[in-house]
């Protein structure tokens, strides 16, 4: 009992030995009296010799008459081992007293379901070798007692038993798995045995008491049995209440365990009948590897959770300070770049910035004045400022991905929008020879791509399809769900990827569709969308979240203008 | 024929490209390969009657230079040219 001990609470052991009892009653009403006269052969044998070499002779000698008489006093010591498996057998009570050790154990009384399921896979990965190691301590006492291997029938009941047990445990260590991997598994707090077994229930069933095979007979009354099980109890609780008392980094260290394994060794040579206890132990080391190996696995998950955490917080602050250095006036030089600009005198049609095939005329960057609409010009000649900037990172860092930025006229014409005939109609056939100019002219190579979209000459949103991720997301400052063009995009993956690469799209189910959530930054008047689908693509193409609100976006405006006359997008 | 002669066979050579609109008409130009297409979008634009700062040419996916011509574009007989119209906006409703 006492390994077992760790995983169960006093009134949980109470609880067992009295349901133990109840079913050994049971049991022993139909084996007892069919045994009773070897029974009292073995007991007065027993008295007689009152030496346990001298009894086990006696009994050995009696197993050999018959197999059906010698069942009885293997059940003896059957008691032993059977108790292990009887004890570990997972019933609700059992689950039940891991989980209230468990919120006991914590400061706040509660604690998430991860955690929860975390602990209830640890201990029964711990149950799981014990029921092995009783597998084996049960051989060696059988072989012992008989000088031979057990019939063949007993064997199988006993490894069957055994095996459904085994069987079983794995099965729920495997639902425990998947329940550790549901994402509400993160967030959601049990603190009581209900909200647990609630929380448990989405992923498995409870085995009725009544699953669990019946317990085995209480030999608690036999004197040989009660003196054997006294001392091996003894001897147990002593190793395990060295492990209880070890620390967590002491826990691992094996040198004391071995220490009082050999002293134990040393108790056990002279009372042979306790080899199964040679077993035990190893099954405790066993135990030990298991628990060893099960902390530095969730050390090595603590730590990478650590690092995500860690570089999470590192883009948050990275973030916080664009945002803040958008947020810093420009020196008198630049602002003097951008009032020229967006001000200054000059023809309507004069060309004020070329970049590649890429230009804005004066009338265009005007639209970067507080409150005015931005066009085409401005915000596509931003994305190839984007797009050069989305290069220049890649040659620093060869293991990033490139981005593309398709103009807004890519939806226009995916969508056939404005044509006589069919307007809104997806044509992929429009823009298919579109991603020749794609770096890489492969699309599925990229890490994003980046859509900026003109809604009816009135509205502008940015759609970012995360090839590595296999999502696709609006960006909508006025906060859309952009359905239609989520569809487009992915039904344009598709044509794609049947198209160049003449099969279909790997792991179509996979992609993730999702409208703007509710932490996308919003406009708060009817003028700035346009600045806001540019600062989406600034920040997204970087991998930065959106950490810039409203009160950044005139600034912004002159980032925009800065960038445009500088060609250069600001780093 | 000389490299010389055959250079200029070339920039002599014809061919047909379509500016198609977002309403879905097309319009032809038989043009030299050797054309500035400012010729072309200035014409389309005057006999459209519309204001070329308005309108934007596009060659799968990327703007067309006005100093640009066909032989630079590497454009074929037939090819496509987009004629987008100048997009706006601030708000959505």
């Amino acid at each position: 009992m006492g390994i077992i001990g760790r995983f169960h609470s006093r009134r949980a052991r109470e609880a067992m030995v009295s349901r133990k009892h109840t079913a050994a009653k049971r049991t022993m009403k139909t084996i007892v009296p069919k045994f009773d006269k070897h029974q009292e052969r073995v007991v007065s044998a027993t008295k007689a010799s009152k030496d346990t070499s001298s009894a086990r002779e006696i009994i050995s000698a009696s197993t050999k008459k018959s197999w059906e008489q010698s069942a009885a006093s293997t059940g003896r010591f059957k008691f032993l081992t059977d108790q292990t498996v009887a004890v570990s057998s997972l019933t609700e009570a059992n689950i039940q007293d891991v989980v209230l050790d468990l919120l006991q154990s914590t400061s706040s009384g509660s604690c998430s379901v991860l955690v929860m399921a975390n602990a209830l896979v640890q201990s029964m990965k711990c149950k799981e070798s014990h029921a092995k190691g009783a597998e084996d301590g049960e051989f060696g006492i059988v072989a012992m007692l008989k000088g031979e291997a057990p019939p063949t029938d007993w064997w199988d009941r006993r490894s069957n038993y055994v095996k459904e047990e085994m069987r079983r445990r794995y099965e729920w260590t495997e639902t425990l798995d998947r329940l550790l991997k549901m994402p509400s598994s993160r967030d959601e707090k049990v603190s009581s045995w209900e909200e647990a077994k609630t929380s448990l229930e989405k992923v498995l069933s409870f085995p009725s008491e009544d699953d669990v095979t019946a317990l085995p007979p209480d030999y608690s009354d036999d004197p040989i049995a009660k003196k054997y099980s006294k001392k091996l109890d003894v001897a147990l609780d002593e190793v395990s209440e060295q492990r209880h008392n070890l620390s967590t980094e002491e826990r691992y260290n094996f040198r004391t365990v071995i220490s009082k394994t050999d002293q134990l060794r040393k108790d056990i040579q002279s009372d042979e009948d306790l080899n199964s206890i040679v077993q035990r132990v190893k099954t405790d080391l066993t135990f030990n590897a298991t628990l060893r190996d099960q902390q530095e696995y969730y050390e090595k998950l603590r730590q990478s959770d650590a690092i995500k955490q860690l570089e999470e917080r590192r883009k948050l602050k990275e973030a916080r300070e664009r945002a803040a250095s958008l947020l810093r006036p420009l020196t008198p030089e630049q602002r003097q770049i951008v009032e020229m600009a967006v001000r200054g005198p000059g023809r309507e049609e004069e060309v004020i910035a070329q970049s590649g095939t890429d230009s804005v005329l004066r009338q265009s960057i005007r639209t970067l004045q507080p409150g005015q609409w931005l066009n085409d010009e401005v915000i596509h000649y931003f994305l190839v400022m984007l797009a050069n900037r989305d290069e220049e990172l890649c040659k620093k860092d060869p293991t990033r991905k490139r981005s593309h930025f398709f103009k807004s006229f890519f939806i226009t014409k995916l969508l056939n929008e404005g044509d006589a005939t069919c307007d809104g109609q997806y044509e992929y056939r429009n823009v298919k020879r579109w991603s020749k100019k794609v770096p890489g002219k492969d699309i599925f190579a990229l890490d994003k791509i980046i859509f900026p979209v003109n809604m009816g000459n009135m509205h502008w949103i940015c759609v970012v399809a995360f090839m590595t991720e296999k999502r696709i997301q609006v960006y909508d400052s006025m906060g859309s769900s952009g359905q239609t063009y989520l569809n487009a995009i992915f039904q344009y993956l598709k044509d794609e990827h049947m198209d160049k690469k003449k099969k279909p799209l790997p792991d179509e189910d996979q992609w993730q569709l999702i409208g703007t959530t509710r932490d996308t930054p919003q406009q708060r008047n009817g003028f700035d969308c346009g600045v806001f689908t540019c600062m989406f693509a600034d920040f997204l193409s970087k991998d930065t979240p959106l950490a810039f609100t409203q009160e950044h976006i005139n600034q912004c405006r002159e980032r925009i203008a800065l960038s445009i006359m500088s060609g250069k997008a600001i780093m | 024929m000389s490299d010389n002669e055959k250079a200029a066979d070339e920039g002599n050579e014809t061919i047909t490209i379509r500016i198609r609109d977002q309403t879905g008409e097309e319009t032809f130009f038989k043009i030299k390969k050797t054309t500035k297409m400012q010729k072309v979008f200035e014409t389309y634009a005057s006999r459209k009657g519309i204001q070329s700062s308005s309108i934007r040419f596009m060659l799968d996916g990327e703007r067309i230079l006005p100093d640009a011509t066909p032989k630079m574009l590497e454009m074929d007989d037939q090819d496509q040219i987009d004629c987008m119209l100048e997009q706006t906006g601030g708000r959505s409703f």
